[in-house]
């Protein structure tokens, strides 16, 4: 670990656990608010019927995965210039959370296309990438338990979660660059004016959900850092007491 | 199966991802906590 790091993790945590608590409520009011008005304004789609309500949460799950990877992105570059491991922390959070929801946006996907493309799964551009992401992530967090240096753990996450982040535009572009049976991005701009609220509505109620998420998870990764460096110092002053 | 059942099966599988990951928030939160406490309890042995 490096001097900048030890010292910014040594002292005691700011424990915000009473603000991240009231986020979780919030962010469980939203999602609940969220999914409810979005069922109970919008009317079955003139093909899918009301498969259609599956775009509540499968879309708003894959806008927050790719979120999550870009706060990976600049969370990492962030470490490699800086050099402070709650840089890193933050990073592994968001990575967590963003597998999370990659993992729920193939699932969800996989069972809206078999009643609507007859398939639970498909070789199609979209749903290929978008796999390819899920194993690229899921492969920075086995990656972490690689080593216990604090400091090579970073560096090698850091260089994962960039070169991982490239492929993030080529998930987001695949159905515009390829022939795909996947529809193109939906967003308000793309969907019937009838589902716009409440596609709205669920993108910010997940995102405040993925927020929770990621600062849960940092709160306590920062705790847990912040005691394995003290008890490693009482270990080196002689404190060790088994 | 008919639509609805496949859209109970989406949120469940929603229900399930969401509440399985906000458990384990829980106990990592947990763990970070008791590991404090270990920390503590050393240093006042020290």
């Amino acid at each position: 670990m490096t001097a900048s790091t030890s010292s910014a993790l040594s002292q005691a945590p700011t424990r915000g656990g009473g603000r991240v608590r009231i986020l979780g409520w919030l962010a469980l009011l939203a999602v609940v608010g969220g999914q409810g008005v979005a069922f109970l304004i919008s009317r079955p789609d003139r093909d899918m019927g009301h498969l259609q309500k599956i775009m509540y949460v499968h879309v708003p799950a894959a806008w927050c995965a790719m979120v999550a990877f870009l706060v990976v992105f600049v969370a990492s570059v962030l470490y490699l210039w800086r050099r402070d491991e709650r840089h890193d922390l933050l990073a592994a959070a968001a990575v967590e959370a963003g597998v999370v929801m990659t993992g729920l946006t193939l699932l969800l996907g996989m069972i809206w296309a078999k009643p609507t493309w007859g398939v639970w799964w498909t070789w199609d551009p979209r749903l290929t990438t978008t796999a390819i992401l899920f194993v690229i992530y899921a492969g920075y967090l086995a990656l972490r338990s690689f080593t216990d240096d604090a400091e090579r753990r970073a560096r090698w996450s850091a260089a994962v979660g960039i070169l991982g982040f490239l492929n993030v535009p080529i998930v987001y572009f695949s159905v515009r660059w390829w022939r795909t049976i996947h529809q193109v991005q939906s967003s308000p701009a793309t969907v019937d004016p009838a589902y716009v609220l409440g596609l709205r509505l669920n993108a910010v109620a997940f995102l405040v959900l993925f927020v929770y998420f990621v600062a849960r998870r940092y709160e306590s990764s920062k705790l847990e850092r912040a005691a394995e460096t003290r008890i490693e110092a009482a270990a080196l002053t002689g404190g060790i007491h088994v | 199966m008919s639509d609805w059942l496949y859209i109970g099966l989406a949120y469940g599988v929603t229900l399930i991802a969401l509440l399985g990951y906000t458990l384990y928030l829980r106990a990592c939160a947990r763990r970070a906590e008791a590991l404090w406490a270990e920390a503590d309890r050393r240093e006042v042995g020290r």
